[in-house]
C-alpha cells in the first residue's frame, strides 16, 4: 500500500518556488534577510523582506548527506568539531557554495534570536563579518520558570529596535495594517500546524514524526504568508481522510513513541525503518511543536505587542523542569509508549537536560527511554551498529513492558 | 535441554540448561574474526561433551552483537533482556545490572518481577568498554582481575588531571 501524503508534492513546488524568488530577490528590488529558526519572522514578510533561513539549509544540506563533508571544510578553517554542524556547514557553504541548491542568496542583513541557543549570536556576528551586511541580535532573556514584568517589558523594546533596525536598513516605514494581517496569518498557520500534528492523536497515527521534520519547512520560513495556511490546511484535509479511511503511517502501528531533538537528517528512512520493523511509529516530536506550542501567548489583535513574549517562551529557551513538563504533557495527548532523546552532538540546549527529562518521565510516567547519541547534519556522529542494537533492545523492553 | 548463546564482541558463551532449569553446561571462547565460526565451534563442543545430538535441543536463543549472524539459533533476542532474565535467575533481588562489555557498557534496571525498566549504555568513546580496560590492562602488564584493586591502592592524585578535560583521543 502507498501510505505516502500526497500533498507533499504540493509543498516542494512552494519550496522550490521560494527559494527561486530568494535567488532573484535583487532582480524584483527585493532585499534578503538571513534568519534564525526560532527568529521573528513576521515583520520581515510584512516590510516584503525575503526571509532565508541557514538552518533550514544545513537539513537540506544534511538530508543531502554531504554534511560532514561540509563540517570537515569548517574544522579545517580552524572551527571545532564540537561546534554546531548548521554553524559548520553554513560557514562552508557561503565560501565554496557546496549545497543541493547551490548556496544561499547573499544577505542583505541578518537577524539572529537567541531564544534558540547562543552559538547563532557569534555564527550571525562572523556572517555579519563576512558579507559586511547589518546585524540586529534580537535578545530574549532566557525563561527558567516565568518571564516577570522587566524581562516583557524588554522584549517589547527589542521588538521596538527590531522595528527601526528594519526601516532603516530598507528605508521604508512598517505599515502597521500590513502587520496586523501578517500577524493574524502568522497565529492561523500555527493554529493550523497544531491540527495538522494532532491528527496523530487518532490510533494508528495518519502521519509520524518523520513526516512532521518534511512539513516543518513551511512554518519555518514562510510563517506569515497566506500559501502556509492554504498548504497546511490541503495536508489537514489529508490527514483527515486518511484518518476516516484507517490509512496508518506505519503498518500495525502497535506501539506509539515519542521523538526528542532535531532529526537526524541523513538516516530519517533508516530510523522509521529500524522502528517499524519492531511495530513502532515515532508519531511525535518536540521538535515540530516548537513551531505552534507558544500560540497562546500571542494575542493576534495586539501582535507586535505580544510576540516578543512568545519568542521567549519556546522550547529551547526555557527550564529544564519546564521542558520536561512539556514532554509529559506530549506524553499523555499522544497516548506514547516510550520516548527517544537524540542526543545531539550539535545542539547543546536541545541535548543539555536530556537525562534529567528521561529521569523524570521515568519518575512521573514510568515508561522507557533510549539516547541515541547522533548529530543532526553530520553522520560520523552516528553508529549504525550501535543504534541499530540499542533500537532493537528498546523495542523488545516495550513490547515486554506493553505485552 | 535448551541452548542460550551469546556472542559479543569480544567473547562467545553458550549455556545449556535442562527443562527443571539446571545449567548443566557452560563454555566461553573468544570470538576472533568470525563469530559465525566459533558460534558453531562451541554449539558443536557442547553438544559432543554432553553425548547430545542437534534433535534433544528444545530452543536455542542468540544474543549479543553477533545474534544474527547465529542460524542455527530459533530465536534472537538483544543481551539486555537475556541479561534481565539471567540475572533475575540467579540473584532474584537484584535490581540493577552494570555490564561491561567490549563494545559498550550497560545499566540495566529491573523490577521485582525481573522485567526491564530501563536501560542506558555508554556513548561511542571507547573508554566506556571493556575492550578499553582489557588493553589498559595488558599496556600495564597486569591481569584484568587484578586491574580495579591496583587502582585502589592508589595515594596519589593523578598529576595528568588537569588534561581530563580533553576530547577523547582514543
Amino acid at each position: 500500500m502507498d501510505n505516502r501524503i500526497k500533498s507533499v508534492d504540493k509543498m516542494k513546488k512552494i519550496m522550490k518556488k521560494y527559494y527561486l524568488s530568494a535567488k532573484y530577490a535583487k532582480y524584483f528590488g527585493k532585499k534578503i534577510a538571513w534568519i534564525t529558526s526560532g527568529g521573528p519572522v513576521e515583520p520581515l514578510i510584512a516590510m516584503g523582506i525575503i526571509p532565508v533561513y541557514p538552518e533550514n539549509h544545513g537539513a537540506i544540506i544534511g538530508a543531502s548527506k554531504i554534511g560532514a563533508k561540509l563540517s570537515e571544510y569548517a574544522e579545517g578553517l580552524g572551527y571545532s568539531s564540537d561546534v554546531c554542524s548548521y554553524a559548520k556547514v553554513d560557514i562552508t557553504s557561503s565560501i565554496t557554495h557546496q549545497s543541493p541548491i547551490g548556496g544561499l542568496p547573499k544577505p542583505d542583513m541578518l537577524i539572529c534570536c537567541n531564544n534558540i541557543c547562543g552559538t547563532v549570536q557569534k555564527w550571525y556576528e562572523i556572517q555579519a563579518r563576512k558579507f559586511n551586511v547589518p546585524l540586529f541580535i534580537y535578545d530574549t532573556p532566557f525563561c527558567h520558570v516565568d518571564l516577570d514584568e522587566a524581562a516583557k517589558k524588554y522584549l517589547k523594546t527589542q521588538t521596538k529596535d527590531y522595528i527601526t533596525f528594519l526601516e532603516q536598513v530598507t528605508k521604508k516605514r512598517l505599515n502597521y495594517d500590513k502587520m496586523q494581517e501578517v500577524g493574524k496569518l502568522s497565529v492561523k498557520a500555527m493554529k493550523v500546524w497544531q491540527a495538522v500534528l494532532d491528527c496523530a492523536i487518532e490510533k494508528p497515527s495518519p502521519l509520524t514524526a518523520f513526516d512532521a521534520f518534511i512539513h516543518l519547512a513551511l512554518i519555518v520560513t514562510l510563517r506569515g504568508k497566506k500559501v502556509v495556511v492554504d498548504y497546511y490546511e490541503t495536508l489537514l484535509k489529508e490527514l483527515k481522510e486518511r484518518i476516516k479511511n484507517k490509512v496508518p503511517a506505519i503498518e500495525n502501528e502497535k506501539y506509539r513513541l515519542l521523538w526528542d531533538n532535531l532529526p537526524i537528517w541523513y538516516r530519517m528512512r533508516w530510523l522509521s525503518n529500524a522502528f517499524a520493523k519492531h511495530n513502532g511509529a515515532l508519531v511525535a516530536d518536540t521538535y515540530t511543536q516548537s513551531w505552534c506550542s507558544v500560540v497562546d501567548y500571542v494575542d493576534e489583535d495586539k501582535f507586535l505587542e505580544t510576540m516578543g513574549e512568545a519568542y521567549a517562551r519556546v522550547y529551547l529557551n526555557i527550564g529544564t523542569d519546564k521542558m520536561a513538563e512539556s514532554v509529559i504533557k506530549l506524553i499523555d495527548k499522544y497516548s506514547i509508549d516510550g520516548v527517544v532523546l537524540h542526543s545531539n552532538r550539535s545542539c547543546k540546549p536541545y541535548s543539555f537536560g536530556q537525562y534529567d527529562i528521561a529521569r523524570i518521565i521515568q519518575e512521573k510516567r514510568s515508561i522507557p527511554t533510549l539516547f541515541i547519541e547522533a548529530d543532526m547534519t553530520d553522520d560520523r556522529k552516528f553508529s549504525e551498529a550501535q543504534v541499530e542494537n540499542r533500537i532493537n533492545s528498546f523495542m523488545e523492553v516495550i513490547a515486554q513492558i506493553r505485552g | 535441554m535448551f541452548i542460550g548463546i551469546d556472542i559479543g564482541s569480544t567473547t562467545a558463551k553458550i549455556v545449556l540448561m535442562d527443562s527443571s532449569k539446571n545449567i548443566i553446561d557452560k563454555i566461553i571462547a573468544n570470538v576472533g574474526y568470525s563469530s559465525k565460526q566459533v558460534a558453531t565451534n562451541i554449539y558443536r563442543e557442547i553438544l559432543a561433551k554432553n553425548n547430545l545430538k542437534e534433535n534433544n535441543i528444545k530452543n536455542i536463543v542468540s544474543c549479543g552483537y553477533g545474534r544474527e549472524s547465529i542460524d542455527f539459533a530459533k530465536k534472537a533476542v538483544s543481551e539486555i533482556i537475556c541479561h534481565a532474565k539471567g540475572v533475575h535467575f540467579l540473584i532474584n533481588d537484584a535490581s540493577t545490572i552494570i555490564d561491561i562489555g567490549g563494545q559498550d557498557s550497560k545499566v540495566i534496571v529491573l523490577n521485582s518481577s525481573g522485567n526491564v525498566v530501563n536501560f542506558v549504555m555508554n556513548d561511542k568513546c571507547a573508554a566506556g568498554t571493556g575492550r578499553f580496560l582489557d588493553v589498559m590492562a595488558k599496556a600495564l602488564m597486569c591481569d584484568i582481575e587484578e586491574f580495579g584493586t591496583l587502582a585502589l591502592q592508589s595515594k596519589k592524585t593523578c598529576k595528568y588531571k588537569q588534561y581530563m578535560y580533553c576530547v577523547c583521543r582514543i
